[in-house]
């Protein structure tokens, strides 16, 4: 929206309204006063157009009258001089009076005339429309032979024989225009013939002896072609001169009669009277705006004043005093204007202070932001240096993890390797004592000469089947030590077989006994892991049983549950204390005496079955009944996915 | 800025209209009118300019956006009138001069005409032989006296075997009457004729001449006159026994003729080129238009004044330029007129076949001359 001045609106409204009253109020007058005018010059002009009417009708009559006189009155034996009527009657010029034959006998005239008697004028229009059975006839405008000037005239049969033809004076036309231009004034006189040919023209008379026509005028176009005849018309007349007029059409013979004045000499008095209207409406225009500044100053003063002091106020300029105004309501206004500049000071002046504070503390706030700032970008910095080395401590950490594992797998390795040559020395000592016992004992028997054939072939067979045994015993651990890392569908009652047969002599030697429940189950994975992993927990088993005093009994179950194979090995060896059952699959964690474990084999044999396996290897106490004695043990028990199928 | 922008237009605006409106009055076409208009001599004068403003009528007196002004001043058949009338126009800048109707007022007019470089005078009826074969401002498309003109009437006259012609002209337009006088009687005498018996003005009194005529023998009376002054004298000859044949002029023939020569006139006779009669579409309508605005029948000078009119018209639309009008007109040469083409040779003058017409019962009547 525009933002419009107050004292420029209220100066335009004092303006507006004194100088739109002015303006319409004259518009007003002097519109009423131009219709005024127009009015009275139709009535003026219709009255007059009336009167010339009449008269013209009335000329017209009296030309009649003269011709019936002459009807009455004229006759070849007492002849009435035609000159004499012709001098009498004004309206008439000439007179002819005709034989039956159209041929002239008598004429009269006030002119000088190029006829005579004898001339034959039966080729008149005037003679022939009489001739024809026409009582009386009125010529349209003519040139006259008789009189060398245009002419109308009025014919009668005057007898049976005669005819006459009154040929009308048309100065007497004119005379009647002029007579009533002279009484009207300013009014401007036309008569003219139904063909539009001037009869009556008082200032150009010439145009009636020319038989000048309208036709081509301006308001024979607009107004007597369309026979708008007794209407106020305005029209360009002869000169392009702008009339104002009105016309109308003769009872008698259809003669136009035009009543005009020009419209600026119609209107000059009042054109004149306008613009001292206009001239006088400015004066006052002029007078009202100088009055309505001088008032809106006025009352704009003391508007001003304060409108000055709120600039200042806007520009921190502060007043103490303001000057009091003639106007009460201004006053209060101006006097509660101070009262609130008084109050925007003083919270001017506490938001000044209250800004300080708040700037200070700002300012503070600032700095200790600043600071910490600083303190996060060394933060920052360090975090990157301790993530940095964190990063290479992973690194090796991770390094050495993967070393220890390697380690580990090692160390595990080890000691399964030295498990299986104690196993391989328990299982050998005996058999080769007995080949050493066997072969002493033929030694000694060959140097007793105790010796014979048949107890040295049954001392030798004794040593060869030991040593098939040994062979075998073998081809046992080399199983265990396969190194081929292949997955293969294997069985697991042969594989415990196979770890059995190593494992036997240990269990035999310590007393224990084993109890099967062995289920026939193909299996697809790493047969050798598996071997060490069983023989892992038989092992374990076998250790925990070692120093026991009673029944020493570890269950063997082989069976197939839903699609798992599960392999469990249960003892009687009292189980495995609670506080440590969670921690015997951790490395390096041990119950054993430092020589006897390296506390890696369970975490291996999980690993192996976890991970190499996808199966499970779990661990809880059970209690045991077996010939109706309980016991308490340990349960391993390992559980493998049944997929036999290699994919 | 747009409180400025009004008080910088408006005044453009007043200025333009006013420019506009001033200029407006420039845009006009002015054509002086010279001929008598009234007395005696009106017939002719008033026919003319009745058939010259038709045309120009027809076209709502515009060329183009030119408002066309028909200025008429009436010569009286007076020689210090023709001049003071031309002395307007040269001081009232109008350039085209449609005028005079009788050779006697153009001869008047021209040498005052010739003295202005861009005017042009162009006459509907001026025959005079004095204007012919002269590359002046002057154009006409009536036919000069000239033998050629004369030929139907000397054959006529031979045919006929008159011998003894006697002349009554109107000395008052003489320039007219001496193409009958020279060209004419030259042709005759030189056909094997005898000069003219007799001559009398018009304009003494009828009674001398009747007087002339009934001393003088003869077999023909040749009447140059007007219409008006020509029924006049043969009512007069006729009321005085005098019965010759009657041959009139040209200028005599119109409808005022037979009305006021009444019986008088029946078996006079006219050279012409125009036929009342004429069946020509051009000339039927012509009569028809004219019929309409005027209430009444042209005679064949409305006629020629309506195709001089129409002669200027087609001419104007191309150009409105006078100074070069004369030469644009002899350049088309060729002109449809009312009846038949409007032949102009280099000089402006042009030729139509002339015939022989009789008052036939109050009418002009063409007469088979071939017999």
């Amino acid at each position: 929206m525009k933002i419009k001045s107050l004292k420029s609106k209220i100066l335009l409204y004092f303006i507006l309204f004194t100088a739109i009253p002015l303006i319409v109020s004259a518009t007003v007058i002097l519109y009423n006063m131009y219709q005024s005018k127009i009015e009275s010059v139709f009535h003026k002009h219709y009255q007059i157009l009336k009167q010339i009417e009449q008269e013209s009708d009335k000329l017209v009559n009296e030309v009649e009258h003269i011709g019936l006189f002459i009807k009455q009155n004229y006759v070849n034996k007492n002849p009435i001089t035609l000159n004499e009527l012709t001098t009498i009657q004004k309206n008439i010029s000439t007179i002819l009076i005709l034989n039956n034959n159209g041929i002239l006998k008598d004429f009269g005239s006030v002119i000088k005339t190029d006829t005579f008697k004898g001339y034959d004028y039966s080729n008149m229009k005037y003679f022939l429309a009489i001739k024809n059975g026409k009582k009386d006839y009125w010529s349209e405008t003519y040139l006259s032979q008789v009189t060398h000037q245009p002419a109308i005239s009025y014919t009668l049969r005057i007898n049976k024989n005669t005819i006459a033809v009154l040929i009308i004076n048309l100065d007497s036309l004119n005379n009647l225009a002029n007579k009533f231009q002279d009484e009207q004034g300013f009014s401007i006189i036309r008569i003219l013939d139904k063909n539009g040919i001037f009869l009556a023209h008082p200032e150009q008379k010439k145009f009636v002896l020319q038989r000048k026509n309208i036709l081509n005028s301006d308001i024979y176009k607009k107004y007597m072609k369309k026979d708008m005849k007794y209407q106020q018309i305005i029209f360009n007349g002869y000169g392009d001169i702008d009339n104002i007029g009105i016309y109308g059409v003769t009872k008698k013979l259809n003669w136009y009669i035009i009543i005009k004045e020009s419209s600026d000499f119609l209107f000059n008095t009042f054109n004149k009277l306008m613009w001292f209207i206009i001239l006088f409406i400015l004066v006052l225009i002029i007078i009202s705006i100088f009055f309505s500044i001088k008032l809106s100053k006025s009352i704009l003063k003391p508007v001003d004043m304060v409108r000055s002091n709120m600039n200042k106020i806007a520009h921190g300029k502060f007043v103490k005093n303001i000057d009091k105004t003639n106007y009460k309501e201004l006053d209060i206004l101006v006097s509660n204007f101070l009262l609130m500049q008084n109050k925007i000071n003083d919270r001017e002046q506490m938001l000044k202070t209250f800004n300080d504070q708040l700037e200070q503390k700002v300012e503070e706030k600032t700095k200790q932001l600043s600071q910490t700032n600083e303190e996060l970008q060394e933060s920052k910095y360090n975090l990157q240096i301790l993530n940095e080395n964190l990063e290479s401590k992973i690194i090796d950490e991770v390094k050495k993890n993967t070393d220890k594992e390697k380690l580990l797998a090692q160390q595990s390795k080890m000691a399964s390797m030295g498990e299986m040559l104690e196993n391989i020395a328990h299982q050998w000592r005996q058999p080769l004592s007995v080949i050493s016992t066997a072969s002493s004992g033929i030694k000694i028997q060959k140097e007793f000469g105790l010796s014979s054939e048949e107890k040295e072939m049954k001392i030798l067979d004794t040593i060869t089947t030991t040593a098939e045994h040994l062979s075998k015993t073998i081809d046992d651990f080399r199983d265990f030590f396969k190194t081929n890392k292949e997955k293969n569908i294997y069985n697991i009652t042969k594989s415990y077989q196979k770890t059995i047969n190593i494992l036997e002599s240990k269990f035999k030697n310590k007393n224990i006994e084993i109890i099967e429940n062995i289920e026939d189950i193909d299996i697809y994975g790493l047969e050798g892991e598996f071997i060490q992993v069983m023989m892992n927990i038989l092992n374990n088993a076998r250790d925990i049983l070692d120093d026991k005093e009673y029944r020493k009994l570890i269950f063997i179950d082989i069976v197939k549950n839903d699609n798992n194979a599960i392999f469990t090995v249960k003892d009687n060896g009292g189980g495995i204390p609670e506080h440590i059952i969670n921690k015997i699959f951790d490395p390096y964690f041990t119950t054993k005496h430092q020589s006897q474990g390296t506390g890696i084999g369970l975490y291996m044999s999980e690993e192996k079955v976890c991970k190499h396996m996808n199966g499970s290897l779990e661990v809880q106490n059970v209690k045991l009944t077996y010939d109706n004695i309980d016991y308490k043990g340990a349960c391993f028990t390992i559980t493998l996915p049944l997929t036999t199928n290699k994919g | 800025m747009s409180k400025y922008k009004y008080i910088l237009i408006l005044p453009i605006m007043f200025f333009s209209l006013m420019f506009t409106a001033c200029n407006k009055k420039n845009e006009e076409i002015n054509i002086g009118l010279v001929v008598g208009l009234s007395g005696k001599y009106s017939s002719l004068g008033t026919s003319i300019r009745d058939g010259f403003v038709l045309a120009f009528d027809e076209i709502n007196n515009k060329i183009g956006d030119k408002r066309v002004n028909i200025i008429q001043k009436d010569d009286q058949q007076d020689k210090n009138k023709a001049k003071k009338i031309i002395k307007y126009f040269i001081e009232k800048d109008i350039k085209l001069v449609v005028g005079n109707a009788t050779s006697s007022m153009t001869a008047v007019s021209l040498p005052l005409i010739n003295k202005q470089k861009d005017m042009l005078m162009i006459s509907a009826t001026s025959s005079s032989d004095d204007f012919s074969a002269i590359d002046d401002n002057f154009l006409r498309i009536q036919v000069e006296h000239s033998d050629k003109r004369y030929q139907s009437l000397l054959n006529f006259v031979k045919t006929n075997k008159y011998q003894k012609i006697f002349f009554i002209y109107d000395s008052k337009n003489y320039k007219y009457a001496k193409g009958y006088e020279n060209i004419f009687q030259n042709m005759f005498i030189n056909s094997g004729g005898e000069k003219f018996v007799g001559k009398a003005d018009l304009n003494s009194p009828y009674e001398n001449i009747t007087k002339k005529l009934k001393a003088t023998k003869h077999d023909l009376i040749l009447v140059i006159g007007n219409s008006i002054d020509s029924a006049s004298i043969i009512q007069y000859l006729r009321i005085h026994k005098i019965d010759t044949q009657i041959l009139g002029s040209g200028w005599a023939k119109t409808m005022d003729f037979i009305e006021n020569g009444g019986r008088s006139v029946e078996g006079v006779l006219f050279s012409t080129g125009y036929d009342d009669h004429s069946k020509d579409k051009k000339f039927t309508q012509f009569i028809k238009n004219f019929k309409a605005k005027y209430n009444k029948t042209p005679s064949v000078f409305s006629a020629q004044g309506y195709e001089l009119g129409q002669i200027l018209i087609k001419n104007l639309q191309k150009s409105s330029d006078i100074s070069t009008l004369k030469q644009r007109i002899l350049k088309t040469k060729k002109f449809e007129g009312l009846q038949g083409d409007i032949i102009f040779d280099k000089y402006g003058d042009v030729f139509r076949e002339y015939f022989i017409m009789q008052v036939q019962n109050k009418e002009y009547i063409k007469v088979n001359t071939k017999d």
